[in-house]
């Protein structure tokens, strides 16, 4: 494939990388994201919120097919977590992004109601499918890792689908980058509209008076 | 700057969804904006209005509508409107929490009073009011009170909080759609603030 033929993915995954921050789908420290182009993948390099606060540009993300070899980008620059990433584009054809955020809406949920194990199995309730790994679970391990996957494999995908890790982030995957966008978005909506009604409750008609 | 290839349809659509999304006054569950063309409606809702904004080239778009019951309101009012280009309807959040747990529609702000909707609670109807044959119906009585009140747009609000406007210029009907979830996020505010005051007095 002709190096020049990733350039609308790389340019996609630059833009939508800063608007997940600037609609607070993840944070400064932390996050990357990919793209599945044929056999490659496109994905944001290593750091890219610290040093560039999510002000990608096309040519800072990085490609590389699904054997592991580095296309396109400095090989320093693959973000650790890339391997996570990998391992869900081989077990999942269907999967066509991936991003990892760190959404606080969602890591407050999965330490403190929500039990390891499989949260919503189809889109209804959260507008995605939810899993959370157990709270052991060291990102960036393989027990961590697998466990995602497994559960990520137990549920609909077809509305996306995110794998939540103990106080760290999300790990969601969609068949293409608008569906995984509105995965996280619509999941963070619904936690959001959750807690506004917990703190409207107690002020129902009458209660005001 | 819009690609060559998008026509000033589709390019009024991509800024409505951009600038509704982007200060999350609109969120990718429920969002549909429709504008009169020479082809006779262009549409978009949820993902597909991102893939517009985002110009993606990369997924391939839906051709169909993703949200069936919207898409046949917005064909329905600009058939029923023909002075209107523009119709948009979506999910208000707050507006959604408010009527969820009973605390009835927000006070119309200033700029709603001016612009005709003194009491938004006149605009509330069953959703199942806005799908099949009670559309029509739905349709007409907006328009009679869109006329009785001076308004230049129409308003129709379901029970569980979806807005949907009919209006022109299209970027008049956006600033009419916002205004709903505008005043909703005050009340809500306001709601709240009022209870932290109790606390802690």
């Amino acid at each position: 494939m002709d190096t020049g033929s990733y350039e609308p993915a790389r340019r996609l995954l630059a833009r939508v990388a800063g608007l997940l921050y600037d609609r607070r789908l993840t944070e400064l420290q932390g996050g990357n994201m990919s793209l599945r182009v044929g056999d490659a993948v496109v994905m944001t390099p290593t750091k890219a919120s610290e040093n560039t606060g999510w002000r990608l540009e096309a040519q800072d993300t990085l490609v590389q097919d699904l054997d592991g070899e580095l296309l396109i980008g400095d090989a320093a620059k693959i973000s650790r977590e890339i391997r996570i990433h990998m391992r869900l584009y081989r077990t999942f054809p269907d999967v066509g992004c991936v991003f990892h955020l760190h959404l606080p809406e969602a890591i407050a949920a999965a330490a403190g109601r929500w039990e390891p194990g499989v949260v919503a199995a189809t889109p209804d309730p959260y507008g995605a499918a939810v899993v959370v790994l157990e709270r052991d679970l060291r990102a960036q391990t393989e027990p961590h890792d697998a466990r995602a996957v497994e559960l990520l494999g137990r549920v609909s995908r077809a509305e996306g689908a995110l794998a939540i890790g103990s106080m760290h982030g999300t790990f969601g995957v969609a068949r293409d980058l608008p569906t995984n966008v509105r995965a996280a978005d619509v999941l963070r909506q619904r936690l959001d509209l959750e807690r506004l009604r917990g703190r409207l409750k107690p002020w129902r008609t009458g209660a005001e008076a | 700057m819009r690609s060559p290839s998008m026509t000033d349809d589709r390019a009024v659509l991509a800024t409505i969804f951009g600038r509704l999304f982007e200060n999350e006054f609109a969120t990718l569950d429920g969002i549909a904006i429709s504008c009169r063309s020479g082809a006779g409606m262009d549409y978009v809702d949820g993902t597909a209005g991102l893939s517009l904004w985002l110009e993606d080239e990369v997924t391939a778009a839906p051709l169909e509508p993703a949200d069936v019951v919207a898409h046949a309101i917005h064909v329905a009012l600009l058939a029923a409107v023909p002075e209107h280009d523009a119709v948009i309807s979506g999910w208000s959040r707050h507006l959604r929490a408010l009527l969820l747990e009973d605390l009835g529609v927000p006070p119309s702000t200033s700029m709603m009073r001016n612009r005709g909707v003194t009491d938004l609670a006149a605009h509330l109807v069953e959703p199942d009011q806005l799908v099949g044959p009670a559309l029509a119906g739905t349709i007409e009585r907006a328009r009679t009170l869109a006329e009785s009140s001076g308004m230049r747009h129409l308003l129709i609000v379901t029970t569980e909080g979806l807005v949907v406007v009919s209006g022109s210029p299209p970027f008049e009907a956006m600033a009419h759609w916002h205004n709903v979830e505008f005043a909703a996020r005050i009340e809500c505010m306001r709601i709240e603030g009022l209870a932290m005051h109790r606390l802690e007095t």
